[in-house]
């Protein structure tokens, strides 16, 4: 079935503390970024026949929320109606959902779309049950080991191992702040320093604020459909080129004293949905990574070969990651800036390539983008998915 | 095997989980198990239900005491249930012969934990049970009178 999913339309909302700061609700944020899809598409509700979202973030009160959303919004004429989540790669599984109804013939067109609502819980709340997600509960919850921690230790571990200078990793975030700069969804927009990051209180040391992923609530919807449904509709669409998955079979360790790097999950995930959409990495116009911490973003960008290891922070600060430069990485801002909804980020990350692909990226458009690779984890690249996404026809 | 006294109940208590009152018991005895492959040798921990040879017969062992510290972190924003404890230290143990653990780490005041430094398991007796945990290999919580709270890495 490879070639034959398509997107045709994407939408979302900016990127905000929506349920800390204003009464805008899940439906709310989701029905903007369903409208904003579905216009943009040229797709009318009745021609949806397959709805799959993302599970709701921990902000959100309402359970079957999938059958709640599909009636409030108006879609009449679905099959099948779905919620899947696991972790950070939440909104992969959805996007796999949708796609898996294409190809299988049920849909001719398909929704991959979610809300995640989380920062209306204080973030020292939202941890104790995060802890659960991050360490086996009988034998590593009890230490308090939160998900961020898990990749502070790679940090430490990065920087004694590989030479790598810390002011290398803040250049990742600098890097992703001026992208977000140019994006109109982003969370985090404003001026920010090497001096900023490296200096900013400890959050997991040795990684502070600014190294790590904001808390936000967003909301974003992808419209997939057939081949044939793309080519008839006369917009601008991309084509899922490859699609794959790889867990390590670890649970955030594998217990066993191996190295940390590079991410096996991510190799083993992007070298399959390569070789499905027969093309290689050098083929790639740029990249969304899916990294909550800068120190991610440089083992990922290591992993992938786009830079030696050790070298992932100097090729943001030499520019080599950055918008102009030879792989652009996290062009919409990342995790980091763009921001983080947990559940919907790999929605967002999608949505950011197909924008790309469709020369819809407005002041961050890369030049002649023709392919591209997005990746998602779940524990700490315990388990990688990789897409493999390629410009289609244009109206 | 080193012991720190605690007063208080543990932060977390560990919750259902295959073989935790057994592990629970072992901490409390001063002799924590691992589990050892019976087709191939491989050491796990916690308990596994088949290693990944496929062998599903295991042999309980002592775990090594001593062993290394493969990576650290000193974690500021911590979650509520341990909000008292913050700044603490999370840390990847690799023990001699054994498995990687993760282990709160506990030091003396203003202890840095460094990659590859020695450090030894150590078990915190709570009011409610045991804990386990590790501390650098030349640290003797025994001589702390702060209840455990000042002993840990601080800033």
């Amino acid at each position: 079935m490879t070639g034959q999913i398509c997107i045709l339309g994407a939408g979302a909302t900016r990127i905000d503390r929506w349920q800390a700061k204003t009464d805008r609700t899940d439906l709310d944020l989701l029905d903007e970024a369903v409208r904003g899809a579905l216009e943009v598409a040229g797709v009318g509700r009745s021609a949806v026949e397959a709805l799959s979202f993302t599970t709701p973030g921990p902000g959100t009160v309402q359970r079957l929320f999938s059958s709640y959303a599909t009636a409030r919004l108006g879609f009449r004429n679905a099959g099948k109606v779905v919620e899947s989540g696991t972790g950070g790669w939440t909104g992969g599984l959805a996007f796999d959902a949708a796609a898996a109804e294409i190809a299988r013939g049920r849909a001719s067109v398909a929704l991959a779309l979610g809300v995640w609502m989380e920062t209306g819980i204080d973030t020292a709340t939202a941890m104790d049950g995060a802890i659960r997600s991050t360490g086996d509960v009988g034998y590593q919850t009890p230490s308090g080991a939160t998900p961020l921690s898990w990749y502070a230790m790679d940090a430490q571990r990065w920087l004694h191992d590989t030479g790598g200078a810390r002011a290398d990793l803040a250049a990742i975030a600098v890097k992703n702040r001026r992208h977000a700069a140019l994006n109109p969804l982003a969370q985090f927009t404003g001026d920010l320093t090497i001096p900023d990051v490296v200096n900013a209180r400890p959050v997991v040391a040795p990684m502070g604020l600014y190294d790590v992923s904001p808390r936000g609530d967003g909301a974003a919807c992808l419209i997939l459909c057939d081949r044939a449904t793309a080519e008839a509709s006369g917009q601008p669409y991309t084509v899922l080129t490859g699609s794959a998955f790889a867990h390590d079979g670890a649970f955030q360790t594998g217990g066993q004293p191996v190295p940390v790097m590079p991410y096996k999950s991510l190799a083993r995930a992007a070298a399959l949905a390569l070789e499905q959409s027969g093309q290689s990495m050098e083929d790639m116009d740029l990249f969304e990574l899916y990294a909550p911490m800068t120190v991610v973003e440089a083992i990922s960008v290591e992993t992938l070969g786009l830079a030696a290891l050790g070298q992932g922070g100097r090729a943001a600060a030499d520019g080599v990651t950055a918008f102009g430069g030879a792989h652009p990485v996290n062009v919409s801002g990342g995790l980091l800036s763009r921001g983080h909804p947990t559940g919907v980020t790999a929605l967002y990350d999608l949505m950011e390539l197909h924008l790309q692909l469709t020369g819809a990226a407005g002041g961050r458009q890369v030049r002649d983008a023709r392919h591209a690779l997005h990746a998602c984890e779940t524990g700490k690249y315990n388990g990688a998915m990789v897409n493999i996404l390629t410009a289609g026809g244009r109206a | 095997m080193n012991r720190l006294r605690i007063p208080g109940p543990r932060p977390v208590p560990p919750m259902q989980a295959i073989g935790v009152a057994a592990y629970e018991a072992d901490l409390t005895s001063g002799t924590p198990r691992m589990q050892v492959c019976n087709a191939c040798g491989q050491t796990h921990f916690p308990p596994p239900c088949a290693c990944g040879c496929g062998g599903t017969a295991f042999r309980a062992e002592n775990l090594p005491t001593n062993g290394t510290l493969y990576a650290a972190t000193i974690i500021h924003a911590a979650p509520g249930a341990l909000a008292a404890l913050a700044p603490y230290v999370v840390g990847l143990v690799d023990l001699q012969e054994g498995p990687r653990l993760l282990l709160r780490v506990l030091g003396p005041q203003g202890w840095v934990p460094e990659c590859d430094s020695p450090v030894q398991l150590l078990v915190l007796d709570y009011d409610d049970g045991p804990v386990l945990a590790a501390c650098p290999g030349n640290f003797d919580p025994t001589g702390t009178t702060t209840a455990g709270q000042g002993a840990q890495a601080g800033r």
